[in-house]
């Protein structure tokens, strides 16, 4: 061949390039895109309905909303100063510890500084302190407290076995155990824990409720009796400054 | 030319391609999931209150992995106390070294080494060591009395699970 049919064929085969790039190019690209949307919708649709069965099993699951209201009790949603010293108080008075003055410091905010204190007294036996408190590395907030009771020391032991059972999640982190005058003393600090909401990612994996779940919360124990407002009767005194 | 018809041809079989098949099984798997999903809103929140559970239960495995079960380890210390021993005093404090200071009362310098040996084999404690020891006599109505105090450390913050040891 001579040097004017190579340029012709050359030129011929960038010309059918150029047409066949132009051309055929978005066409490719719109049916792999196509193709790839369908695979990835293909899998929603399978998650979906996966999604589906799922929450029509737990429907079945009657103990779903009973679970989900001591699952809150047990890491709750805001501090509950109130309740967690009901629970000590009365995990101590069934460990037949004696529980007398409960005080509860409870720091609303830590940026604004809020802050409320306060106290009841029963018997001079005991004292119980709350206090709320920054968050922990995990992100989840404590309320720390202090705890004092007068017994016998098995029954101490049957109070702290209590406490690893207990609806609300308790964790002890130091003790004074001391024989006073033929009584024995124990003072305790300790914390509990709250966070708000749910900070597990809402997917599949996620929402399925297993076995150790349920038995985990289904074998916590509640100790104290919640304030329940509306229930609750004897309110309003003529003289609240008269004995009662 | 051959070469232009068959790209114009590729190119025609694709769009159609694009049309007729692949366009209309996207739209239709799409309509699918709009509808698993407008019958997946019903379930709400049951979904919020399962996925609430399980935040919860993975929150308490990690907060009780931190928790000491103080229940199980006053109750190993109580079986390692000798029958001559008395505890006066127990201070227990997780951010301190050491974790405890204990403070008896015994008859023998030989019942304080059997309580620190027994400590020292329990699988609770470790770096068990025996502080200081003073003697009190007594008079003619009572015994010599050691006072003594012992220091030592948690190893572990509740007893071994079967699994737990296996894996050791």
């Amino acid at each position: 061949m001579n040097k004017t049919s190579w340029i012709f064929v050359i030129v011929t085969t960038v010309i059918i390039g150029l047409i066949g790039f132009f051309y055929l190019r978005p066409i490719v690209a719109s049916c792999l895109q196509i193709y790839l949307n369908t695979q990835t919708a293909k899998k929603d649709l399978t998650d979906a309905s996966k999604k589906k069965e799922v929450l029509e099993n737990l429907t079945k699951n009657n103990q779903l909303t009973n679970l989900y209201d001591i699952a809150s009790k047990y890491i709750p949603e805001s501090s509950n100063s109130g309740e967690l010293v009901i629970e000590l108080t009365a995990m101590a008075t069934q460990s037949n510890l004696s529980v007398g003055q409960v005080s509860l410091e409870d720091k609303k905010d830590t940026k604004t500084g809020g802050e409320e204190t306060s106290g009841t007294s029963t018997d001079n036996k005991a004292e119980t302190n709350a206090t709320s408190s920054a968050s922990s590395p995990s992100g989840t907030n404590e309320v720390n407290f202090s705890l004092k009771v007068n017994g016998t020391f098995p029954d101490f032991v049957n109070f702290l076995k209590n406490t690893e059972t207990s609806s609300r999640l308790i964790s002890i982190t130091s003790m004074i155990l001391a024989q006073e005058q033929d009584k024995f003393t124990a003072q305790l600090v300790g914390k509990a824990f709250w966070q708000k909401g749910a900070s597990l990612e809402n997917i599949l994996a996620n929402i399925e409720i297993s076995q150790e779940t349920i038995n985990k919360f289904q074998n916590l124990k509640t100790y104290g009796t919640p304030i329940n407002l509306p229930t609750e009767s004897g309110f309003g005194r003529t003289d609240p400054f008269v004995g009662y | 030319m051959v070469a232009v018809i068959l790209i114009a041809t590729l190119g025609l079989i694709l769009s159609s391609l694009k049309t007729n098949l692949l366009q209309p099984s996207l739209d239709n798997i799409k309509t699918e999931i709009d509808q698993a999903n407008t019958g997946l809103s019903s379930y709400e929140k049951l979904e919020e209150e399962a996925l609430f559970l399980n935040d919860r239960a993975k929150l308490a495995k990690e907060l009780e992995s931190q928790k000491a079960y103080w229940s199980q380890i006053l109750q190993d210390l109580i079986n390692s106390v000798p029958q001559e021993v008395q505890v006066t005093n127990l201070t227990a404090d997780l951010s301190k070294t050491p974790n405890f200071v204990l403070q008896g009362n015994t008859n023998s310098e030989r019942e304080v080494i059997k309580f620190k040996e027994k400590l020292d084999k329990s699988d609770f404690f470790k770096d068990v060591a025996f502080k200081s020891a003073t003697t009190d006599e007594g008079t003619d109505t009572t015994a010599k009395t050691l006072k003594f105090s012992l220091e030592f450390n948690l190893e572990q913050k509740q007893a071994k699970t079967s699994t737990d040891k296996e894996v050791k």
